[in-house]
């Protein structure tokens, strides 16, 4: 049997809990989100110069024989890197990057959240 | 989680993310800590709102315990500054009946304000601590609702809630 305090004071921390971790997980998202729309952002435009370009026809080099493919992929691949835009290419990478590296530094965060609301709803009122 | 965990080894655990080491925390010491604050404010309703209070600013505190040392001290000092705040705001409150007032007033205004006042030092005495210390920042201080939320690190909504909860509370007590 809990206490009036106990309670209380449990009931606070759950609501004190539930707002934290709802704002870490907006934040999160909202941080995610952005960073998302740049990878769609910059991996589209390296799409788009690509097909402007009408740099994916050299890939169909790779439909070949494997004789041809054998001589040729080098020079084709190196030709087709020239039509590549680099700069948006490094952007997404790097947005990639800082995806890869909110995950990795949240990990802990994250799975403390995970591990809290399991056991908040036994405090929800 | 063992039979019987240290208090270190419950904040680790509460560091860890799990809120019901800390219940077992709050089972611990709370009946110490009500005779604890008991002994500064001497009413039972205070005592436990205070002893709340404290128990619930260690938890947010929880993440600077330093817990090579014993962590239940920390936890009075807590306790004790919450209940020393309590008696200082419950002193100011009676004090606040001695203002000086203007020297054309009436003596039938005066002891209708005064009349007033004691109705609402008796309200605000009835109240949770928490309301009261909430109307008092707000009205008495002059406090913004941001200014309140930083001052007892909570979100401006639960200000907001505690607010308008003491003036439900408050109004029920002055009507009654």
């Amino acid at each position: 049997m809990k206490s009036k305090i106990t309670t209380r004071v449990m009931a606070h921390v759950a609501n004190y809990e539930k707002d934290r971790i709802s704002l870490f997980t907006r934040r999160l998202a909202i941080l995610f989100s952005f960073i998302i729309l740049g990878v769609i952002i910059t991996f589209g435009v390296v799409i788009w110069q690509l097909y402007e370009f009408q740099a994916f026809d050299m890939l169909t080099l790779f439909q070949q024989d494997s004789e041809i493919i054998a001589r040729f992929w080098q020079d084709t691949l190196s030709v087709f890197w020239e039509f590549v835009p680099q700069e948006w290419l490094l952007a997404g990478t790097l947005c990639l990057l800082v995806i890869g590296a909110m995950l990795f530094f949240t990990r802990r965060q994250r799975a403390v959240n995970k591990k809290k609301l399991q056991q908040l709803t036994q405090y929800s009122h | 989680m063992v039979q019987n965990p240290t208090d270190a080894t419950l904040v680790l655990a509460v560091r860890a993310g799990d809120i019901a080491a800390y219940e077992i925390f709050v089972r611990r010491y709370e009946t110490k800590l009500l005779r604890f604050a008991m002994r500064y404010v001497r009413s039972h309703h205070i005592a436990e709102e205070i002893v709340q209070d404290a128990l619930f600013s260690f938890y947010l505190t929880i993440d600077r315990v330093d817990v090579s040392k014993k962590v239940s001290s920390y936890l009075y000092a807590i306790t004790k500054n919450k209940a020393v705040s309590v008696l200082r705001s419950l002193r100011n409150t009676v004090s606040l009946s001695h203002v000086d007032l203007p020297s054309d007033m009436d003596l039938y205004d005066l002891t209708e304000k005064n009349e007033r006042a004691d109705i609402l030092h008796k309200a605000l005495h009835n109240l949770p601590v928490l309301y009261a210390r909430v109307l008092r920042l707000y009205y008495f201080d002059e406090l913004s609702y941001k200014e309140i939320s930083k001052k007892l690190r909570m979100p401006i909504n639960t200000i907001r809630t505690h607010l308008l909860r003491a003036k439900k509370v408050l109004r029920k007590g002055v009507v009654v």
